[in-house]
């Protein structure tokens, strides 16, 4: 399951407006771009948690989401290991090269950032489809340019998957068996011949899916109209009341204990509020 | 609808046009002027120009596909070299010809809005359309359900929503109804009527269904390699039959039959009937002239043999149900039927009606979520799809996605190289498969630049070069011109006769009767009819459930069986031969 792809369900997140859902997401990112306090952040994530249970996005479907985090993750906390520039904790060496304890702590941290930046991701995109979720940005005034060149992005990743599955059905239609194919064997006669055609084929796609946007009138000298109504309702502002306030909260929470100097923050575990 | 009335709204002179990159013009020298509210209907055969000439009209040619054109095309008194295609929308109506190509947008309500939504079309009246539109082509079901979750013809359907939407002075629509079901298509066709008589629309529409064209166009426009070679009415187009067989545009059975029945009479009528009840009329007097009694009692004559059966079947579904992630229907419900070795099968059904789900389950592609598909005596779920592959070959729908090969030979030979056959038995098969689809002149072209049909053959070249024992073609005549249909089901003819079991998803009931052995309708995931094609035909309301007709010959025999004529004719020459029997001679 991709993170950016619409999962058709019909829960009480599908049903909020695409503005309030851009208001709770940009709250989410607020409370974690504006702290470095790990309890805020742990907390952001556990909000988002919550959300995708009420969404209804199933964690087992968000192995790979979920994977590709935790490897950025990881490789903050090797890379901040290395790097930090505090070298108080050596906890070990490797060729020479120290590995620090508060190198780690500050890699962790930033990985929990990543993390709780981006589960906040599929509350809006899991959950919106991509029409409403334009008329909500061109009802936020964003040029009209723009906003289809970010719908059209976010058509892209399906449009892959969809071309990439039909590719390999054909294939496997006529007995092409990747799965018993060695390691090298399945990069160079099992994805490449997936490879090159699916290129092809997109390209050719897109071609074609120039002209029918023309043909259909985009770019038509005329004001556009929207089908989509994105005035907000009573459980729109409610959702968006809760979630104001909640990251209120946060802040609060962060401006008492110290932006970055709580549990553990910028200046590391007994920081005395480093940034 | 623009207000903007202009008497004479497409203008085609002197237009000559030629693709980038190539040598021989797609369009020579063609003249057009079509009138205010007419409905004009383009036929042809595939590589004739009909879609050129579709496109020429809202200036994706010259200004999108490049190209180099002569000569001059106003629609709606805009030169079409001058403005651009958003600019021409305003108020041109296009549907083209591949659904794939034009659905980008979420779900259906989105996709229907699209184009409304660039014209500025105020929202309330934008949901009032889209409403309408999506009555109009059934799929007001489906308004939340994404694009790429529809069937081919669903997806057809909506792309014709997307065009009906604009409501535009002059709607051109590209085989618009070359995946709908019988019903569908006609349906299509009569809403295009409808809009053209209420709000003067003026359409322009390509198309193979000469039965339809012949009912709904106020003028027919014939096109052969780029040029328009003859354009009258349908009685004066399909009256002119020779013409028609040699340029590959069907002839409506109907004036077939009256055509054979002429020339056996030594009748030399200039303008034949084109419409069933004009022919039902006609052969009535003919019989009546010759004094033959109507009965009370219906004839019926039994229908062409099905293969012996051996024990085992080839083919068996046991109580299959089958549900598409994130739905909340059956696209299967319970399926039991069983295919026999040698057997040559149709099934047919509504657009989404399961027929494309049902055959990928043969192969693995799909795995019910319950009951137990065996094929050759395996148990489809246990096995892989690659497996599966040797016993079971599956041509899909759309022919552009199975191609990825860089040259012809090579699309052929992949199959048969993971089969893990010498080179030599490799090399055999290519040319074998690339023969008896008639493509060897094309073996290093690459696949892409071949037509549709070629591609199409191509398609069933690479699967018929495993040389399965069960051959599945799902929907191989979508797109196909008289000539390519025919040839496509001759291919599968002679695989049947070579012993393959073969099953055919089509819409093309003409194809179904001539070919098929035996029919399974299907409707709502389910098996509605299963019998010899003949005797299935007979079950007229059932069909209709499903949107199916049976083909027009076995309409005009069933209309004639107050003469004791069999309701169990399928094709032309068999009615006529009925008829002249009837009349002595």
């Amino acid at each position: 399951m991709n993170a950016l792809m619409f999962l058709n369900l019909d829960t009480p997140i599908h049903r909020l407006n695409p503005l309030a859902k851009l208001f709770i997401v940009a709250c989410l990112w607020t409370a974690s771009f504006a702290s470095s306090n790990l309890v805020v952040m742990l907390v952001v994530v556990v909000y988002c948690l919550i959300l995708w249970r009420l969404a209804r996005i199933p964690l087992a479907g968000m192995k790979i989401f979920l994977g590709a985090v935790a490897f950025v993750g990881f490789l903050m906390v090797v890379i901040q290991g290395f790097l930090y520039f505090s070298n108080e904790t050596v906890l070990f060496t490797v060729f020479g090269y120290p590995f620090m304890a508060e190198g780690a702590i500050y890699g962790f941290t930033m990985g929990v950032k990543v993390l709780s930046v981006a589960t906040a991701i599929p509350i809006l995109t899991m959950t919106t489809p991509v029409s409403p979720l334009m008329a909500a940005l061109a009802a936020l005034r964003l040029p009209y340019k723009f906003i289809f060149v970010f719908g059209t992005a976010m058509r892209l990743t399906p449009l892959v998957q969809e071309v990439f599955e039909e590719i390999r059905d054909a294939q496997r239609l006529r007995g092409h068996d990747i799965k018993r194919m060695n390691v090298i064997k399945k990069v160079t006669k099992g994805y490449f011949p997936l490879f090159v055609p699916l290129l092809l084929s997109l390209l050719r796609k897109t071609g074609d899916m120039d002209v029918a946007i023309e043909s259909r009138a985009f770019g038509a000298p005329v004001k556009r109209t929207y089908l989509d109504d994105v005035s907000l309702k009573g459980p729109d502002l409610l959702a968006m009341t809760i979630v104001f306030v909640c990251t209120a909260g946060l802040l609060a929470f962060s401006f008492y204990m110290g932006w970055g100097a709580g549990l553990i923050g910028w200046g590391g575990p007994t920081g005395t509020g480093g940034n | 609808m623009s207000q903007k009335v202009i008497e004479t709204p497409i203008s085609v002179k002197n237009v000559t046009y030629t693709y980038p990159e190539q040598d021989t013009p797609a369009l020579k020298d063609v003249n057009l002027d079509v009138g205010q509210g007419e409905y004009v209907v383009v036929m042809g055969r595939n590589g004739a120009g009909k879609t050129t000439l579709c496109v020429l009209l809202n200036g994706v040619i010259p200004n999108v596909l490049g190209g180099k054109m002569r000569g001059r095309t106003e629609v709606m008194g805009l030169d079409t070299r001058r403005h651009h295609v958003y600019e021409m929308a305003q108020y041109v109506g296009m549907v083209l010809q591949d659904p794939e190509a034009q659905l980008f947008t979420s779900n259906v309500r989105s996709e229907a809005a699209f184009a409304a939504e660039n014209l500025g079309v105020p929202r309330e009246e934008m949901i009032e359309r889209i409403e309408w539109a999506l009555e109009v082509v059934r799929l007001q079901e489906f308004v939340k359900r994404a694009p790429s979750h529809l069937s081919g013809g669903q997806k057809q359907r909506l792309a014709i929503a997307a065009g009906l939407v604009m409501r535009p002075a002059v709607l051109v629509l590209d085989e618009p109804t070359s995946q709908l079901d019988p019903i569908g298509a006609q349906e299509v066709f009569a809403v295009l009527r409808d809009l053209n008589q209420d709000l003067g629309m003026t359409i322009v529409l390509s198309t193979h269904k000469s039965e339809h064209a012949a009912r709904y166009a106020d003028r027919i426009l014939l096109l052969d390699e780029g040029q328009i070679v003859a354009q009258g009415t349908p009685q004066e187009i399909f009256s002119q039959v020779e013409l028609l067989d040699r340029i590959y545009v069907q002839v409506p059975a109907v004036t077939r039959v009256e055509w054979d029945l002429d020339k056996a009479l030594g009748k030399t009528r200039t303008e034949k009937g084109v419409l069933l009840e004009d022919t039902l009329s006609s052969l009535s007097n003919l019989l009546d002239e010759h004094g033959i009694a109507r009965q009370s009692t219906v004839v019926s004559t039994p229908p062409p043999p099905i293969p012996p059966a051996p024990e085992e079947p080839t083919i068996a579904f046991k109580d299959i149900s089958f549900q598409y992630p994130g739905t909340d229907q059956n696209a299967l419900d319970g399926i039991s039927i069983s295919v026999r070795k040698g057997e040559f099968v149709g099934i047919v059904g509504q657009n989404g009606a399961g027929k494309t789900t049902l055959v990928k389950h043969i192969i693995g592609l799909l795995k019910p979520t319950s009951g137990q598909i065996i094929a050759d005596g395996k148990d489809v779920a246990k096995e892989s799809v690659e497996d599966m592959a040797q016993t079971v070959g599956l041509v899909l729908q759309n022919p552009d996605a199975q191609l990825f090969a860089m040259s012809a030979a090579e699309e052929v030979a992949f199959g048969c190289t993971n089969l893990g056959l010498p080179p030599e038995e490799v090399a055999q098969r290519v040319d074998r498969a690339l023969a008896a689809t008639g493509l060897e002149e094309f073996r290093e072209a690459y696949p892409f630049n071949l037509s549709f049909g070629d591609r199409r053959k191509l398609s069933v070249a690479a699967v018929v070069s495993m040389e399965p024992q069960v051959l599945i073609f799902d929907e191989p005549t979508t797109g196909q011109d008289f000539k390519g249909r025919r040839d496509l089901a001759d291919i599968a003819r002679r695989l049947n006769e070579m012993g393959r079991t073969v099953l055919m998803v089509t819409h093309d009931m003409d194809l179904i009767a001539e070919y098929t052995h035996r029919l399974i309708v299907m409707g709502n995931g389910r098996v509605l009819l299963d019998g010899p094609t003949a005797e299935v035909f007979q079950q007229v309301g059932t069909l209709a459930e499903t949107f199916i007709t049976p083909p027009q010959v076995t309409q005009l025999a069933q209309a004639l069986a107050g003469y004791g004529v069999s309701g169990n004719i399928l094709v032309a020459d068999e009615l006529v031969r009925t008829v002249k029997g009837k009349v002595g001679l």
